[in-house]
C-alpha cells in the first residue's frame, strides 16, 4: 500500500537512524580494535584510535538527536495522522467497497428492470 | 505519555551507551587502572587472575550492555515504524473516487425508489 509522502519520508529518515546507530557500533568494535594495536605498542595507532572514538561519539550524537526529531514528529502527530491509541483496524475500507458493491447491484437490477 | 516513555528509554540509553565505550576501555586497562584508583582501597593483594579475570567479565559486560543499547534503540525505531503504520488515520483522499459516484447512486435510488416501491 503506498503511503502519504510524509509517512515515507518519515520511514526513510527512521532508516538513516538505523544506519547511524549501527555504524555507532561499527566504529565502537573498531575503536577497541585500535585500542588492542595500542596496547600492543603500536603507538602510531593512537590518532587512529581518537579518530573511531570520536566518530562513534558522534554518529550516536545524530542518532540520539534524529531519534528526538522523529519522536517529536510522532508527537505532533497525535490526533492528526495519528490515532492517539492502539486500535486494531483490520478491515479498513470494507465499507466502502461493499457499499460500492451493493451499488452496483442495484444499477445491474435496475437496468435489467428497464429493459423488460 | 507514550512518547514521554519513549524519550525517557531513549535518554537514558544513549546516556548508557556513551558510558559503555568509556567503560569498556577502561575496564580493558584494569591492571593499569587499578594503580592510580584514588577512592577505592585494595587490602588484599589480589592475584593477576583475579584482577584479569575480573577485567574480562567488565569488558565482556560493557560490551553487551553497549550491544544491547542499540538494539533497544532499533527496537524503537521500529515501534515507531510501526506507529506510523499501524495507527495512521486513513487518508479521505483515497475514498475521493466514492464521492464521483454519489450522484450516480442518488438517481440509482430514486430510480428503485420509483420502479420497485412504486413511489411518484
Amino acid at each position: 500500500m503506498p503511503q502519504p509522502e510524509f509517512i515515507q519520508e518519515r520511514l526513510k529518515s527512521l532508516d538513516s537512524i538505523d544506519d547511524l546507530l549501527l555504524s555507532t557500533l561499527l566504529h565502537a568494535s573498531q575503536a577497541v580494535g585500535t585500542m588492542e594495536e595500542l596496547k600492543r605498542g603500536n603507538d602510531n595507532m593512537k590518532p587512529q584510535f581518537e579518530n573511531h572514538t570520536r566518530s562513534f561519539y558522534s554518529s550516536l550524537e545524530q542518532a540520539t538527536v534524529a531519534l528526538r526529531h522523529e519522536i517529536k514528529h510522532l508527537d505532533d502527530s497525535v490526533g492528526t495522522r495519528l490515532l492517539p491509541i492502539n486500535v486494531n483496524k483490520k478491515a479498513t475500507g470494507q465499507d466502502n467497497d461493499k457499499l460500492r458493491d451493493q451499488f452496483e447491484v442495484l444499477g445491474r437490477e435496475l437496468n435489467d428492470d428497464g429493459g423488460r | 505519555m507514550s512518547d514521554k516513555g519513549l524519550l525517557e528509554q531513549l535518554n537514558r540509553t544513549t546516556e548508557t551507551l556513551s558510558h559503555s565505550l568509556t567503560n569498556l576501555i577502561r575496564y580493558s586497562s584494569i591492571s593499569r587502572e587499578r594503580d592510580d584508583d584514588e577512592h577505592e582501597t585494595y587490602d588484599v593483594p589480589e592475584s593477576i587472575a583475579k584482577t584479569s579475570t575480573a577485567g574480562l567479565m567488565m569488558v565482556n559486560a560493557q560490551t553487551a550492555q553497549l550491544v544491547r543499547g542499540i538494539q533497544d534503540l532499533m527496537v524503537m525505531t521500529r515501534g515507531i515504524r510501526e506507529k506510523w503504520l499501524l495507527t495512521q488515520i486513513p487518508d479521505e483522499k483515497t475514498d475521493s473516487q466514492q464521492d464521483l459516484d454519489l450522484e450516480k447512486c442518488a438517481r440509482l435510488l430514486e430510480q428503485w425508489e420509483k420502479e420497485v416501491l412504486g413511489k411518484n
